[in-house]
């Protein structure tokens, strides 16, 4: 596979970090495989529409350039145009058009595939998840060669198996007491011809995703819209997701419409951390539908308390039976 | 009923634990029906529900929340629709260990449910603890009838379970009242 350089010019932090995971997410999805570089040392560059000292001066060089510009922007008359906040799909698309005008132009230099090159570690990156979170996405979505065989994530406390085929997580019961209770450095899945052994217990998908999700995924993955309309399909099971008010609240809005996050939160008061990583977790659980177009209405008063029939009275049932207010 | 009341609904299949659940809320001793039970093919346990349950809790400042349970026994099915009138959401317990969990689970289930309009909350008792199993194959049961109420792990024994059951109603209710003030 050829490597080709995407250098970064004038982009938003967040919008890099998110092009970087999405670059990621892509790894041998493209003809090319992409790694991240400066611009300097780049085959294709992606420069923000903005005109600063900077996007001006990289835009005089002879590189290849992908333009971003926001949704309140003109479209650019360039040839290579990318809309921000933008889809993995339609970055690999604009990606394939312009390898192939490189692909025309002669050969590009084979480079030595360097796979930390174009992934940053989990902590620099504001919206980007960790490998493992990476991983667990494509093997949801179906990337797995082989769905009834078993995957393998190493971590400092023992193996964690995933058996696609039923949707189960196995490792012992001291690793998943760790993984509920403190930070673990999970590797990405990898596929193995080990067995599962008999000592080890059985924990669904949700249950991991929401553990895991508390230091693997707390901003919203880089593959959803952020301005997009979330529906829950299901309530999830609350084997291990913590039995809050606002967590039942979560649900219970969620699943009766299509919300924006923005929405929920006016709502539920749920902190935008917390809600992100609920997304997360559900949607890796297939338990999210999404929505491109928003054109759900929230209702004005509702966000304001003790209004409508049993309003005040859930209020005061509440603090009569101790729940929290 | 007065508009500064609601109430809640508790059925399921005898021995499930509505009386123990209603008696676990109560501001008084819960009203009961109960009677010897003569069907301990169905439950073993000396008493059964005849015609209902009744407890109410007092809200301070006015008000207060009316609690029924449905009689257990199917033979009494005749009283059910006239308990769910006006009620503002149901709460199913189920027997997780009970030979016929999963006709229990239409029976009760699909006589409330009224297409996701009424609030429910499902509460499965007597499963250990790490069982994720049982209430699987129940979400998937239901979800094959496109039924897709909060299913919880259980033990009416122990009020916070109670509680969540009762939070879990009142968050669908919250939300069904935006709805109603939207349209
Ligand atoms: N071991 C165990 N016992 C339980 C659990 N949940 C309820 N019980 C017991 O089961 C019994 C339930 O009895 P009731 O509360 O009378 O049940 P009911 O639903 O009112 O039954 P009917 O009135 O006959 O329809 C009580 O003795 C509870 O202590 C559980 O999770 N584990
Ligand atoms: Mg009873």
């Amino acid at each position: 596979m050829k490597n080709q350089r995407l250098g970064f010019v004038g982009l938003g932090d967040d919008t890099a970090s998110a092009c970087l995971s999405m670059l990621k997410i892509m790894d041998g999805r493209s003809e090319v495989s992409w790694s991240h570089s400066d611009p300097d040392s780049a085959d294709v560059l992606m420069i923000s529409c903005d005109q600063t000292d900077e996007t001006q001066r990289w835009a005089r060089s002879d590189k290849p350039r992908i333009v971003v510009y926001d949704s309140n922007q003109k479209k650019p008359a360039s040839p290579f145009v990318l809309q921000h906040p933008f889809r993995v799909m339609q970055l690999l698309s604009v990606l394939d058009e312009v390898a192939g005008t490189l692909a025309l132009e002669g050969p590009s230099v084979p480079q030595p595939h360097s796979p930390s090159q174009g992934v940053v570690s989990s902590s620099t990156v504001s919206n980007s998840v960790s490998p493992f979170w990476l991983s667990l996405h494509e093997v949801v979505n179906g990337s797995v060669s082989n769905p009834a065989g078993l995957l393998v994530s190493s971590s400092p406390h023992g193996l964690l198996y995933f058996k696609p085929a039923s949707q189960r997580f196995y490792a012992s019961k001291a690793l998943f007491r760790q993984l509920a209770a403190a930070s673990v450095e999970l590797g990405p899945l990898t596929p193995t011809t080990e067995v599962v052994s008999d000592e080890m217990v059985a924990c669904p998908l949700f249950s991991l995703c929401w553990m895991v999700s508390r230091y693997s995924a707390t901003h919203l993955a880089p593959w959803m819209n952020p301005e997009g309309a979330f529906h829950l399909k299901r309530w999830p099971s609350f084997g291990t997701l913590e039995k809050s008010r606002t967590h039942l609240s979560l649900c219970a809005l969620m699943t009766k419409r299509p919300l924006t996050r923005e929405q929920v939160q006016q709502v539920s008061h749920c902190s935008e951390e917390e809600l992100d990583r609920f997304i997360n977790a559900c949607e890796m659980s297939d338990l999210m539908v999404f929505e491109e177009a928003v054109q759900v209405s929230l209702p004005q008063a509702s966000a304001e308390e003790g209004k409508g029939r049993f309003g005040g009275l859930i209020k005061g049932l509440r603090s009569r039976l101790g729940l929290s207010a | 009923m007065t508009n500064d009341e609601f109430k809640i609904l508790f059925t399921g299949p005898m021995g499930a634990g509505k009386t123990t659940a209603i008696t676990a809320l109560s501001d008084q001793e819960c009203v009961s029906t109960d009677v010897v039970n003569t069907d301990i093919d169905q439950c073993d346990k000396e008493m059964t529900t005849a015609a209902l349950d009744y407890g109410y809790i007092n809200i301070p400042g006015g008000g207060g929340v009316r609690l029924y349970g449905t009689p257990g026994q199917e033979r009494f099915r005749f009283m059910w629709p006239i308990l769910a009138n006006n009620a503002a959401g149901v709460i199913v317990l189920l027997n997780g260990e009970h030979p016929d969990l999963d006709s229990h689970l239409s029976v009760f289930v699909d006589a409330f449910w009224e297409q996701g309009a009424m609030p429910m909350v499902i509460g499965v008792g007597r499963l250990a603890s790490e069982d994720f199993e049982v209430i699987e194959r129940i979400t998937d049961t239901l979800l094959e009838r496109h039924i897709s109420p909060p299913i919880f792990s259980v033990d009416v024994r122990e009020k916070d379970d109670v509680l969540l059951l009762v939070e879990a109603l009142l968050c669908q209710i919250e939300v069904n009242e935006m709805g109603m003030m939207q349209a």
